[in-house]
């Protein structure tokens, strides 16, 4: 049989073939280009980087001793970026004083005029790395463009300018930028504790008025933040929380109840619907029960919800006035309690 | 109609089909590559936050990570110790031996002092019957469950039923972490309360220095088997997820290092028992599920390179491998039909459930099936060479294309191999491996895929490991 070469049905998609393979070809070869020239982009950067690291380093680390050298260096317009990263890196490891030598070079070379430069027109890693230098330096003239860069709906460019405003001015980010912080829902509650841990008494106040007025959805992740800055809330403030509707409201709150005033409300909440508040309930009266408590810990040892047995545990093994022998007997007349108990006993053992 | 007139109707109606699908197929990998671009081209100004100081405060979720275990009495010890340095607030390792036979259970109890701890174990899901827990004496947080042997997914149910923390993180006990990986992997959860789950890149440790546990220096394998599998990696991760996270449409969190929100997998059952894709039939279900429920979700993928594995260095283990994993993307889509094309399957159900149907499921039959159609019909005179020739043009100009796109991506994004030599090497394998790798690799998916026809038992896949990074430690 001769060969019947592309078949006039077939013609067309090998054609179609053909050319999509040289496509392909062409593609792969340009894909090759693009990756030597990203290649050799690559390594000039990281040749200009570490001879930048190699001049400034020496300098910020004597300045950090407090032997800022009367002469700088040059600092080519190119490698700013890099610099700032690199001063950032140092300012993040150092406190007080040295933090203060570090700063007074970053004036010298004009660094505060050129981050609220690039605060106000930059690109989005030159705003973020411009957000935390005016944090550093604490520049106030910043304010308000750092104000602007806070509201903004950028998760983690937002955050650092609250942190930077914190930086500048604790009390007057308090007053302004409570309530916005607590409606947030996408700064994540892990960071805004640790920006606000050092200033957490100037917070305080702001904080507690603002949990008035947020909306009742966001109260839960309000108060966790506080519990996680350990604050106090006003006990009229702390009793109408625990008097809510909202578990969720109810079992954030009772993480708050460290006073023995809150003690009436914590006890009322121990057979609440809501395992989640029994928990937290149960985990409160560790600290703040007494003798009275001990029955009311003895039957959440038996509750349906391994957690609440495990805190009934823990805060029975807690009160000061029951030894290990009283303790397994408290719970023996349940399988769920004597093992719960057992664990719990075997943990403080090994602690 | 004779014979031979049938047979050239058949060879013009297929030979269409077969370009065509050979298109398709590599068409939508392009498009994933274009997403997966787009990905990284917005992870990268996120990168400037990474070279910055970090606002870590300890508050981070707690994780509880679980390593099942059977017979790694070799590599055991090493492995848990490193993750006993992970860098992270707080954390719990739960080591499920899964009834080894050799000493794995001994190793442990000798290395980490552990002793039998009176556990109030509690059954959230059901497993194998739980023998001991054990508590470590020098590391408080290191505990291990002794079970019957049940298979990897019963292993990490047990694991979830002891462990204490909301979200879990599912680690092969082979597996090198990078020390910062479980801070990078909680991330999406930090910012995002719907999410379920995330899953890390997982990149080939063959060729690299590893000491005191953790990956030191990034090299190349010189096996060429090992080499092979770096773009394969390459292209499975940073296009393959990357592509479908991007649409929330990812049905893959590799096994070796997942994070889990565990209330969500105990509310969908938890693994699914004698599966051999544990981890993509979890992923696929909670798809389904959440879908049903009409719950707000997202399932990410953090493309950082955070896990590092051991890549079979010979024929046979790769070529076991190969065929557990069909049988395990077979089983996975099998049991989860409902998924595709549902009233509220959105992306999952209406895109990258089919994908795989079409391009991963039944692929080895297509690719496979067309290459030697092509070659019987080029040898029985029903094409021309030349139209044999431009059939295999096309099919392995497209396969160069995807792996090339593939080192572009990590070139753009993480740039892990640095030296010249290495990208000439890369460069080498991206176009060496089109020509028998490949075809060899749609081989096994197709042995996989009868076998998964024959259901046959599932057990834990045995891997002969060279643990050359162990004994570099």
């Amino acid at each position: 049989m001769p060969s019947p070469g592309f078949r006039t049905t077939s013609e067309l998609w090998l054609e179609v073939a053909w050319w999509v393979g040289v496509g392909a070809l062409a593609l792969t070869m340009l894909i090759a280009l693009q990756i030597i020239v990203l290649r050799m982009a690559a390594r000039r950067r990281q040749v200009r980087d570490h001879a930048m690291t190699q001049t400034w380093r020496p300098v910020l680390n004597a300045a950090m001793l407090g032997e800022v050298p009367a002469n700088l260096p040059r600092l080519a317009a190119r490698d700013m970026m890099s610099f700032l990263t690199l001063w950032l890196h140092l300012q993040q490891s150092v406190r007080g004083a040295a933090g203060q030598e570090l700063n007074t070079i970053a004036y010298r070379l004009q660094c505060d005029a050129l981050a609220r430069r690039l605060l106000a027109r930059g690109n989005r890693a030159e705003r973020v790395v411009a957000t935390l230098v005016l944090g550093h330096m604490q520049d106030r003239s910043a304010w308000d463009d750092l104000l602007r860069e806070a509201r903004e709906l950028d998760s983690a460019a937002s955050i650092l300018a609250l942190w930077a405003l914190v930086q500048i001015d604790a009390a007057q980010a308090a007053d302004t930028l409570a309530l916005p912080l607590l409606r947030r829902t996408d700064w994540p509650l892990a960071q805004l504790a640790t920006i606000l841990q050092e200033q957490r008494n100037t917070w305080e106040p702001a904080l507690a008025r603002a949990l008035g007025t947020v909306e009742p959805a966001r109260l839960p992740d309000a108060l966790r933040l506080l519990a996680a800055l350990r604050l106090d809330l006003p006990q009229a403030v702390l009793q109408q929380m625990l008097g809510h509707d909202d578990p969720d409201v109810v079992a954030a709150a009772l993480r708050l109840a460290t006073s023995p005033e809150a003690l009436p409300q914590v006890r009322a909440h121990i057979a609440h619907a809501d395992w989640r508040v029994r928990v937290q309930a149960a985990r409160a009266l560790g600290p703040l029960g007494n003798r009275e408590d001990v029955p009311r810990l003895q039957e959440l040892l038996a509750d349906r919800q391994w957690w609440v047995r495990y805190r009934a545990a823990q805060a029975l093994a807690s009160l000061p006035f029951l030894r290990p022998a009283e303790l397994e007997s408290l719970a023996a007349g349940d399988r769920f309690a004597a093992d719960i108990m057992r664990q719990v006993l075997a943990e403080q053992a090994a602690a | 109609m004779s014979g031979m007139a049938l047979y050239l109707l058949m060879v013009h109606t297929l030979t269409p089909v077969i370009v065509v699908y050979f298109i398709l197929l590599n068409g939508a990998y392009l498009a994933l590559n274009v997403l997966s671009i787009i990905a990284l081209q917005r992870r990268s100004r996120e990168a400037i936050l990474d070279s910055l100081p970090q606002v870590y405060s300890g508050l981070e979720p707690p994780i509880s990570l679980l390593v099942p275990a059977y017979n790694e009495e070799a590599t055991i010890a090493a492995s848990v110790r490193s993750m006993l340095q992970l860098s992270y607030a707080e954390l719990e390792i739960i080591v499920i031996n899964d009834g080894s036979k050799d000493s794995t259970l001994a190793v442990l109890i000798e290395e980490f002092g552990l002793q039998p701890f009176p556990e109030a174990y509690r059954v959230q899901i059901a497993t194998k019957p739980v023998k001991t827990v054990y508590r470590s004496l020098r590391y408080p947080n290191l505990r291990v469950i002794d079970k019957d042997n049940g298979g990897k997914a019963d292993s990490l149910n047990a694991g979830i039923n002891a462990s204490r923390y909301p979200l879990f993180c599912g680690v092969d006990a082979d597996s090198i972490l990078q020390r910062d990986s479980l801070q990078k992997l909680v991330r999406p959860f930090l910012t995002d309360v719907t999410m379920v789950a995330t899953g890390g890149t997982v990149r080939v440790a063959n060729g690299c220095t590893v000491s005191g546990g953790f990956l030191t220096k990034v090299g190349l394998p010189s096996n060429p088997w090992a080499l092979f599998q770096v773009v394969e990696y390459l292209r499975a991760f940073l296009f393959g997820r990357l592509g479908w996270s991007v649409v929330n449409g990812m049905l893959i969190i590799s096994g070796a290092f997942g994070l889990f929100r565990k209330q969500t997998v105990i509310e969908v059952g938890g693994y699914r028992p004698n599966t051999i894709g544990e981890d993509m039939e979890l992923v696929v279900r909670m798809h389904r599920l959440l879908r049903q429920r009409g719950q707000r979700y997202r399932i990410e993928f953090v493309p950082d390179p955070v896990c590092w594995t051991e890549a079979p260095e010979d024929r046979a283990t790769l070529r076991n491998q190969r065929i557990r994993w069909q049988r395990g993307l077979a089983e996975s889509l099998a049991s989860n039909w409902g998924l595709m094309f549902s009233r509220r399957g959105g992306v999952p159900g209406w895109l990258a459930f089919p994908f795989m149907m079409l391009f991963e499921w039944l692929g080895p039959v297509v690719e496979l099936g067309g290459y030697f159609f092509m070659a019987f019909a080029w040898v029985l005179g029903a094409i021309s060479w030349e139209a044999f020739g431009t059939f295999l043009f096309l099919a392995v100009g497209l396969g160069i294309l995807l792996s090339a796109s593939g080192l572009l991506l990590e070139e753009m994004s993480f740039h892990i191999y640095p030296r010249r030599r290495q990208l000439l090497m890369l460069g080498l394998v991206v176009v060496v491996e089109n020509f028998g790798y490949r075809q060899l690799n749609s081989w096994w998916r197709l042995v996989g895929l009868w076998r998964w026809l024959r259901q046959k038992e599932s057990t834990w896949g045995a891997m002969t490991r060279k643990g050359n990074w162990q004994r570099k430690v």
